[in-house]
């Protein structure tokens, strides 16, 4: 990719790329934005797929029309990352109840969102996932 | 039941600029094939396609076209065509009962209706009229699909007054 040019005046000078320095900070950052970057609103991070399945989906979210969406992190490419994926997506296919009351949940918390996201989280259907991870 | 999977991408630049960019398209994850069995082929086919739509979400755009009339097909075809050529990067979600288009996330949604088509654009109406007499703020109505504000299109008038809100509407997305 041609780099990224900023203008001052009329000189363009490349603006060197770099790394976030932690996954935790890639995800703090999405956590965040979520509604701005994907449409999304958080339901919990960092959650506990149980004793059984022992695993912790880094972001779960909802989407704006109403799908659970997993997000996972990785600093640097990794062919895990899809696996991973692929594991809690499964998983959460199987959990329905347990998205449901994480949303119930978080709702509970933030009052902003409104009758007619918890009219979409009763007719659940579970058709998102994305990820996220960085180039080298 | 359909799933999407994306792998997105970050480019973190040093003056505090960061850019998402999707690396690897959605890719769907569809349900196992059975096995063979020795039924008529047509017949086993024709439920074959029937059960992946009620099993996946899978639909097409052409579904939402069935027992429409010739105006409201050509209508509803020209705004596809216009809204995909906005960008190459705005993919067209087909779901059950409308079709939504968008990037990382949806720019707009269409519901083809007998004799009309709806347009709900992810425009906020407060601040953004749309255009005068077929326009309506959706936000505390229910509706299908995402999107604010609401442009009913019945004539190829309609759909040149709406052209500018679904530029917008994209542009405001920011993709």
């Amino acid at each position: 990719m041609m780099p990224l040019f900023q203008i001052a005046k009329d000189q363009l000078s490349p603006v060197p790329q770099e790394n976030f320095l932690a996954e935790k900070q890639l995800q703090h950052l999405i956590e965040t934005n979520l509604w701005p970057v994907f449409s999304c609103r958080l339901v919990a991070s960092e959650f506990s797929t149980g004793a059984q399945h022992a695993g912790r989906i880094d972001t779960l979210a909802l989407s704006e029309d109403g799908n659970p969406v997993i997000i996972e992190y990785k600093k640097v490419e990794s062919s895990a990352l899809i696996n991973q994926s692929l594991y809690y997506l499964a998983w959460i296919n199987d959990h329905r109840g347990d998205f449901e009351l994480a949303v119930q949940k978080r709702s509970a918390q933030k009052r902003a969102w409104t009758g007619h996201m918890f009219e979409s989280c009763a007719s659940l259907q579970v058709s998102g996932s994305s990820i996220c991870t960085p180039c080298r | 039941m359909g799933t999407n999977i994306e792998l997105w991408t970050y480019r973190l630049f040093r003056n505090d600029c960061v850019y998402f960019e999707e690396v690897l398209g959605r890719s769907y994850v569809g349900p196992e094939d059975s096995g063979q069995s020795e039924k008529n082929p047509i017949m086993v086919a024709a439920g074959k396609k029937a059960a992946l739509t009620r099993a996946t979400g899978t639909y097409t755009f052409d579904e939402h076209l069935n027992a429409k009339g010739p105006e409201v097909t050509e209508l509803a075809t020209a705004l596809q065509e216009f809204i995909l050529k906005v960008d190459p990067a705005i993919e067209e979600v087909p779901k059950k009962l409308y079709v939504a288009y968008r990037t990382s996330q949806n720019i707009a949604c269409v519901e083809i209706q007998k004799q009309k088509s709806l347009l709900f654009l992810k425009l906020d109406p407060k601040h953004v009229k749309g255009p005068p007499g077929i326009s309506r703020d959706v936000s505390a109505v229910g509706h299908f699909g995402t999107g604010d504000l609401e442009i009913t299109l019945r004539t190829a008038a309609d759909f040149e007054a709406a052209k500018p809100y679904i530029v917008q509407a994209y542009q405001a997305v920011g993709a």
